[in-house]
């Protein structure tokens, strides 16, 4: 379908710019009266000057087609380099850039083309339009774009690198923007196509006489009652070849590599009691994708009042999706093809059955709770939306959650930590007692204390939930039931933390500082890592954990004092740092999301590290000891789910072969099985001396460290390995 | 960023007194002048000189410019070169015809650039996508051409052109707006759901608005306490953009409808280099464009989520 | 999509629904004349002396002021605020006599010092309006009496009733605000509207015969198309200036009529003759003997108009009629190039541009023609902003224009050695004293024999193609009566028009 798209785009644009062979007349040659009606060996009639139109409609888009593609080139190229530089840094650059883009857009276009038009020749004059007004709108929107990008984990993985801005750039943005620049590109097209057409329209131009499509629709518009064709065939070609462009710009999302998951759910442990009569029937639930393949496939489950049903599988077996299914709010993109949804014993039709079914009996905790809260809305009217019940009762409860009600009534989410946002919208989800909770991986997204919180939900006598988790120890936890999309992971090697002989010290930090100007996230932090040393730090969300890992890792200066590697005080920034120092200390960020840039493969990002630094890699090796199938090297970060990206960034960083890793929360997007491996492939470097500093909320990977330190009021405190003080 | 009014406000005045920079110097850099204009090629070289003396295009141009951005600073447009009468005048004889044709024409696009970029936003390649797309990238004259043969001649029931009976306001004649209102309408509708389109679907992307439809609030709930929000600032951006682009189109469709206001007025002067006037009616687009876009920074500001 | 439907139908809804309330002036059919002219807002002005750019302000000028003389039929002078020209013997000095019933709508007489003040603010204004009124001495001029003046040329000058035709406003003595319109005495006066969109009213204090028209409004549309579809939808009863497919198109429609005004669009193509190639009189021949006429007058002016034979003014009552018809000759055109040295062809630019429609295609089918008889031209459009002024009258071939006016203009602007913009550069003495001789002479015959003997001069040598003229095309409603049929600025006179009631 696109493909047939694209070939008749080519053909169009073809014939735009090599239609003038196949002319049956010299299109410049008066042939006939002026704007003879069609007949008469002239298939469209003749023009105004009785040329014949046919002819001039397959000569007239050449030079309009060329002029519009230099004109979008340059215009794209200017507004990506403009984009680029503005976003890049804020400052005056960028503020500049901005101004001017502003104030081209502010001086009215028409005045601007028409200035052009009289100043310049007609192609010189389309190229100087299309600048002018598509250059100023692609360069906000590259900004934009770079601004997001910028502190993108590929793109603080290559400053970490020590990478010039100007390689960074060219390398990572740039190629991440592709395809913005080529929509950009394609807007600047239309822009210039139309300009090019308008200015041919107004008369301005070098030769009347060589066919140009916006010409001849000025010249016939006179003549319009007495040959039409002379002006709607030109009309008409332009349209097309406008046309022409969109299927082109229509990026569909590339198909996912993802073998087509068939799990089906196994091991329904049901409980020897009474089935009586299930408030929630799922029958044959199958849910595809857009290419049709089947994500879910004929799931079905009760679910009795008072039960929590558990649904468990490793990241990406789409357990997510089936419970969206059951709630009729997919991701876009897939459909639920086939089953059934009874509520109290009545089928629950999509649409709007299945809305109201939601508002007034399901309560539903999203994977990532904090960003389900509407920034522009205070925490009251966040609680309150769509429910019945009083302010009154709204604060109790956020009250019984452990907040300050009183305090946070009116604030919006930003100023709150983050397990005080997961907690607000705890209690929304709670506010209605709802007939049915929904918990979306609880232990990836909430804090500790927020988790405790849910686990005690949870065990209220008689609430019935259904919980997406990859963490079975969670699950056996709280559930009474479970639904396992696979075999649960062989038992997971839990190594009794090996006591590693402390080497030397790789890494010492003095009376580190960190903040943002008057607020101090870090005060006077002491922390040393000997070689070998696996060294977990924890602490509240928002306490500065992974401040600290990014500031040794070179990517925001301290306050205050310095941190040594082997003896040598670090530099700030990486670029200031030798070659050693930024090969032997490796940082891995915490969202998967945008650890790999998504326009290069997978290979070629492990393989950079050896590249910058000039050392051999061997991808295939690296792959396999992240737990990732080496083929997976030709894909690209799109076609891999949020743990493989995880592994592969693993990977890139392991391939640089660190003295010292700085890992941050590296495992929360990995089911259990796979976050174990990850941590067992860790211990086997760290007997190679391999020093790990490692920031995670959750207990069982801290218990697996030599030392634990924890972030509490602004200072790193030591613990006795006692991962459960809280 | 900028995060306060007075801020907005001074850098939306600084940059207009840039534009005003940028429209005198561009336009004094065109070719020939009002003299010759209105010599016409025929006067002697005396006559010309003598004409640009009494019409004050011997001084030198800083100096025209800063008696002429005096004057507007202080509401004075100066007077027109050609006609020799007050450009203020001028502007406010056709401002009324050229606003409420804007007006109307606004009143269709922006609720249809809403629903269009909706749509868009909702299905980026879907077929009401594409469609849009192609609204867009239609030349205008094309456009009102098509409009006007289908509805001023398959079907007889407007006029195909709109000229204003004169001391009458342009509303008391509706059926002369329709057609360059629609024609001006549609294209802008359809270019600014195109822009718009892709914050849409950004926005409805956003966790929290899945969130809110996931929690079964009725979609209107959701479209108008978590999106529209959301929405403001580009919408306004692009209205910004859109009015600024409206009001250059005027310049086409007034012409091809004979309807007498500001655009057809500036393509004119600029054909007879009556400066004056140029600079007006532009300084007079700038100033919309560029305050709305000021507003749309405030509120972009005021409801950026991360801080920066 | 549906709701996009519903969408679109509520909004067209709300659109012709906003402002219902306005009630419409329609004044009674056959009391009103709806006219469109040509003209662009930028340019409409209350001036009468300057330059008048636009058509609609001539024409509402026309109506709104008494003018000394006008253009008559068959080139006569007609007599309107004048009643006696009497010059001296050596025609330098002319008494006017002028009617004692004109009055000002203000309530004051017409008097020789306002007449006189109006045509030295013409005067004063020579830079914008070709220096119409260069022939006389207002300094030398006066006032005898009430209703008599003086008028003085340093020489002598037979044509000064026609000199004074059409643009002889009149004005009260005294009046220095033109940005709001000045007391006029002629048959309308201006009651509401603006420049570009005048209304006017029967004065019904004029001397002249009772205009049958009440009311005429005047509006100025630039849009060629524009203006014809006024008329065809019912919106305007004339529409001035129409394009010649408009006009083969309304000859199907009974309800529409054709006005044709001869000889009103003149393009030229021009040749200097002080440049090379053109200083060699038998290339400017062979570019005359290569023209198709007929070709150019069928595709430029769809057949409408006459074609030409290199006579500039071919309206003029002065213009020879005994000249043979030139007619195209390329191997003629071939054999003078090859004898001037151009055996191998020669390659020319021609400048063109689109002020005017059909200018751009006048052009292009020359060349092709040009092209046949070995000459190899490009064609260069030029923007019509800066056309006038960095074209015309500079380039060596270009296409030109003459709106119909008399010979005397024509010559006293483009053909003398002094004239402003002597685009040809027909520089020759012996011409330019004989043309001052047949103004010394005071018989019209003889005058006009004179003349003729120059134009046909400049037809055998000048540097003129003049390929054909196409007569001006204005479209009326089939109820339409009186409209004015002359050349040049007879048609701005529309106070007889007659709008049949239905």
């Amino acid at each position: 379908m696109l493909r047939t798209r694209v070939v008749i785009a080519g053909l169009i644009v073809v014939w735009a710019l090599g239609g003038g062979l196949l002319a049956p007349y010299d299109p410049q040659e008066s042939v006939g009266s002026p704007w003879q009606p069609p007949g008469g060996g002239f298939v469209l009639g003749t023009d105004v000057a009785g040329r014949d139109v046919l002819s001039r409609l397959l000569a007239g888009g050449r030079e309009l087609t060329l002029v519009a593609l230099a004109g979008a080139a340059i215009a794209g190229a200017v507004g990506v380099a403009g984009g680029l530089a503005a976003g890049w840094r804020d400052g005056r650059t960028s503020r500049w850039l901005t101004a001017t883009a502003d104030l081209l857009l502010a001086v009215p276009f028409l005045l601007l083309a028409l200035l052009l038009a009289v100043a310049l020749p007609a192609p010189a004059a389309v190229i100087a339009g299309t600048v002018c007004g598509g250059a100023p709108l692609g360069l906000r929107v590259a900004r934009d774009l770079v601004r997001q990008v910028r502190h993108a984990g590929y793109v603080e993985a290559a400053r970490c690198r020590g990478e010039r801005p100007a390689v960074i750039m060219v390398r990572e943005i740039l190629p991440a923007l592709a395809g913005f620049a080529f929509a950009d590109l394609l807007l600047r097209f239309v822009l210039a196509l139309q300009l090019g057409a308008a200015f041919g329209i107004l008369g301005f131009g070098a030769d009347p006489s060589a066919p140009d499509w916006g010409r001849m629709v000025r010249e016939n518009l006179p003549g319009v009652a007495l040959n039409r064709w002379a002006l709607v065939a030109p009309a008409l070609a332009l349209t097309l070849l406008v046309l022409a462009a969109l299927p082109v710009s229509a990026r569909r999302s590339r198909p996912s590599r993802r073998t087509p998951v068939r799990w089906r759910p196994v091991g329904e442990q049901v409980p020897a009691g009474e089935r009586r009569s299930a408030l929630l029937q799922v029958k044959g639930l199958t849910v595809v994708d857009a290419n049709g393949r089947g994500v879910v496939d004929g799931l079905g489950f009760d679910l009795a009042p008072g039960e929590v049903l558990a649904l468990t599988g490793p990241s990406g077996c789409g357990k997510t999706s089936a419970v969206r299914g059951v709630l009729d709010v997919l991701e876009p993109g897939l459909r639920r093809v086939a089953g059934t949804v009874a509520w109290r014993g009545s089928e629950v039709r999509p649409g709007r059955a299945a809305r109201r079914w939601r508002r007034t009996e399901v309560g539903l905790l999203d994977q990532d709770p904090a960003g389900t809260l509407n920034p522009l809305m205070s925490v009251g009217s966040l609680v309150l939306e769509g429910s019945g019940r009083t302010a009154g009762e709204a604060r109790a409860l956020l009250e019984s959650l452990g907040l300050d009600a009183g305090r946070i009534w009116d604030l919006r989410p930003r100023p709150l930590s983050g397990g005080q946002a997961q907690r607000v919208a705890l209690a929304r989800a709670l506010l209605e007692d709802p007939a049915l909770l929904v918990l979306d991986e609880p232990t990836s997204g909430l804090d500790p204390q927020t988790l405790d919180l849910v686990v005690r939900v949870l065990k209220e006598p008689g609430r019935t939930a259904l919980v997406i988790t990859h963490d079975e120890d969670f699950a056996s936890r709280v559930a009474d039931r479970f639904l396992r999309f696979a075999e649960p992971p062989a038992s997971v090697k839990r190594p009794a933390p090996e006591s590693t002989p402390a080497g030397a010290p790789v890494l010492r930090v003095r009376e580190l500082s960190l903040g943002h100007g008057d607020r101090p996230l870090i005060q006077d932090g002491e922390l040393t890592l000997a070689q070998g040393e696996f060294v977990a730090v924890v602490g509240p969300s928002g306490s500065g954990k992974s401040t600290l890992l990014r500031a040794l890792a070179g990517l925001r200066p301290p306050e205050s004092g310095r941190a040594d590697f082997q003896g040598r005080p670090l530099a700030w920034p990486p670029t200031e740092r030798d070659a050693g120092t930024l090969r032997a200390i490796q940082f891995v960020g915490q969202d998967p999301s945008d650890a790999l840039n998504p326009a290069h493969r997978i290979g070629t990002a492990i393989a950079r590290p050896g590249r910058v630094f000039g050392m051999p890699v061997d991808v295939p090796e690296l792959l396999e000891r992240v737990g990732l199938d080496p083929a997976l090297a030709g894909s690209r970060p799109g076609e891999l789910s949020g743990g493989q990206r995880q592994r592969a960034a693993l990977a890139r960083a392991l391939a640089a072969r660190p003295a010292v890793l700085l890992a941050d929360e590296i495992t929360s997007a990995l089911d259990t099985g796979t976050a174990a491996g990850l941590l067992d492939l860790l211990d086997g470097l760290r007997a190679d001396g391999l020093a790990l500093l490692l920031v995670t909320h959750d207990t069982a990977v801290a218990a697996r460290a030599d030392r634990v330190l924890r972030l509490s009021d602004h200072r790193l405190v030591r613990t006795e390995n006692d991962v459960h003080a809280r | 960023m900028i995060r306060s009014v007075p801020a907005a406000a001074g850098r939306a005045l600084a940059l207009l007194a840039a534009t005003s920079l940028i429209v005198f110097w561009a336009t004094e850099l065109l070719p020939s002048d009002a003299a010759e204009s209105k010599a016409a090629g025929r006067a002697t070289g005396a006559q010309l000189a003598a004409l640009r003396a009494e019409l004050g295009l011997d001084r030198p141009a800083w100096e025209r410019y800063l008696s002429w951005a005096g004057g507007l600073a202080h509401g004075d447009a100066g007077t027109s070169l050609v006609t020799g009468r007050p450009v203020g005048e001028m502007l406010a004889e056709r401002l009324p015809a050229t606003l409420t044709l804007a007006g109307c024409a606004l009143a269709v696009a922006v609720p249809l650039a809403l629903v269009l970029a909706w749509r868009v936003g909702a299905a980026p390649h879907g077929r009401i996508a594409a469609l849009t797309a192609v609204a867009a990238a239609v030349p205008q004259p094309v456009f009102a051409a098509a409009l006007v043969a289908l509805f001023a001649g398959t079907l007889p029931w407007l006029p195909p052109v709109s000229l204003l009976a004169p001391d009458t306001p342009p509303l008391a004649q509706p059926e002369l707006l329709v057609l360059p209102a629609l024609a001006l309408a549609l294209p802008s509708a359809a270019f600014g759901a195109g822009m718009l389109g892709g914050a849409v679907a950004d926005t409805l992307r956003r966790s929290y608005v899945r969130d809110a439809a996931a929690r079964g609030l009725p979609p209107a709930r959701v479209a108008l306490r978590h999106v529209a929000p959301l929405l403001a600032a580009p919408a306004l951006r692009i209205l910004a953009l859109l009015t600024g682009g409206l009001l250059a189109s005027t310049a086409v469709i007034e012409v091809m409808f004979g309807y007498s206001g500001l655009g057809e007025l500036l393509v004119s002067a600029i054909g007879t280099r009556d400066l004056p006037v140029v600079q007006a009616v532009a300084m007079l687009t700038a100033a919309t464009v560029l305050s709305g876009l000021a507003t749309a920074d405030v509120l972009a500001a005021r409801h950026r989520e991360e801080p920066c | 999509m549906k709701t996009l439907h519903v969408g679109i139908g509520l909004l067209m809804l709300a659109l012709t629904a906003c402002g219902n309330d306005g009630g419409k002036a329609s004044p009674t059919a056959g009391d009103t004349l709806r006219y469109v002219a040509v003209g662009a807002p930028a340019t409409a002005s209350h001036d009468p002396h300057g330059g008048i750019g636009n058509q609609s302000d001539l024409t509402r000028f026309a109506l709104v002021y008494d003018v000394l003389t006008k253009p008559g039929p068959e080139g006569a002078t007609e007599f309107r605020l004048a009643t006696a020209f009497e010059p001296d013997g050596k025609l330098t000095t002319w008494t006017v006599r002028l009617r004692d019933d004109a009055k000002f709508t203000d309530g004051r007489p017409v008097r020789a010092a306002d007449v006189l003040f109006s045509l030295r603010r013409i005067h004063e204004k020579a830079a914008e309006n070709f220096g119409r009124l260069q022939m006389f001495d207002f300094a030398a001029s006066s006032v005898v009496d009430d209703h008599t003046l003086k008028l003085v040329t340093p020489q002598p000058y037979a044509e000064v009733p026609r000199a004074l035709e059409s643009i002889s406003f009149v004005v009260p003595e005294g009046t220095t605000a033109f940005d709001k319109p000045a007391p006029g005495s002629g048959p309308y006066r201006m009651t509401g509207g603006n420049a570009e969109n005048a209304v006017l009213e029967r004065n019904e204090g004029w001397w002249g015969a009772k205009p049958p028209t009440r009311r005429i409004e005047i509006r100025a549309v630039v849009d060629p198309q524009a203006r014809a579809q006024a008329v065809i939808s019912g919106q305007a009863d004339v529409a001035s200036a129409v394009s010649p497919a408009t006009a083969r198109q309304a000859a199907q429609n009974a309800d529409l009529k054709v006005v044709h005004r001869p000889a009103v669009n003149m393009y030229p193509f021009v040749m200097r003759l002080d440049r090379e190639p053109f200083d060699d009189p038998r290339v400017r021949e062979a570019v005359k003997l290569a023209a198709d006429r007929q070709e150019l007058l069928d595709k430029v002016f769809l057949g409408f108009g006459q074609i030409g034979n290199d006579l500039l003014t071919p309206a003029d009552p002065s213009s020879p009629k005994d000249v043979p018809q030139r007619s195209r000759d390329l191997d003629r055109a071939r054999e003078l190039l090859k004898e001037a040295g151009h055996a191998d062809g020669l390659k020319l630019t021609l400048a063109t541009t689109t002020s005017y429609p059909g200018m751009d295609t006048a052009a292009t089918l020359f060349a092709e023609q040009l092209g046949e008889a070995g000459i190899d031209v490009e064609v260069k459009t030029e923007a019509p902003d800066t056309y006038w002024t960095a074209v015309f009258a500079k380039s060596d071939f270009y296409t030109g224009f003459f709106g119909g006016i008399p010979f005397t203009d024509v010559a006293r602007v483009s053909l003398l050695g002094d004239s402003p913009t002597n685009e040809t550069a027909w520089k020759r003495p012996e011409w330019d004293k004989a043309f001052g001789d047949a103004l010394a002479t005071e018989d019209e015959a003889a005058r006009r024999r004179i003349l003729g003997g120059l134009q046909r001069e400049l037809r055998d040598e000048g540097g003129y193609v003049v390929w054909g003229t196409g007569d001006g095309l204005d479209l009326a409603a089939g109820k339409v009566t009186g409209l004015p049929e002359g050349p040049g600025f007879d048609s701005a006179f529309i106070e007889q028009v007659r709008v049949a009631a239905p």
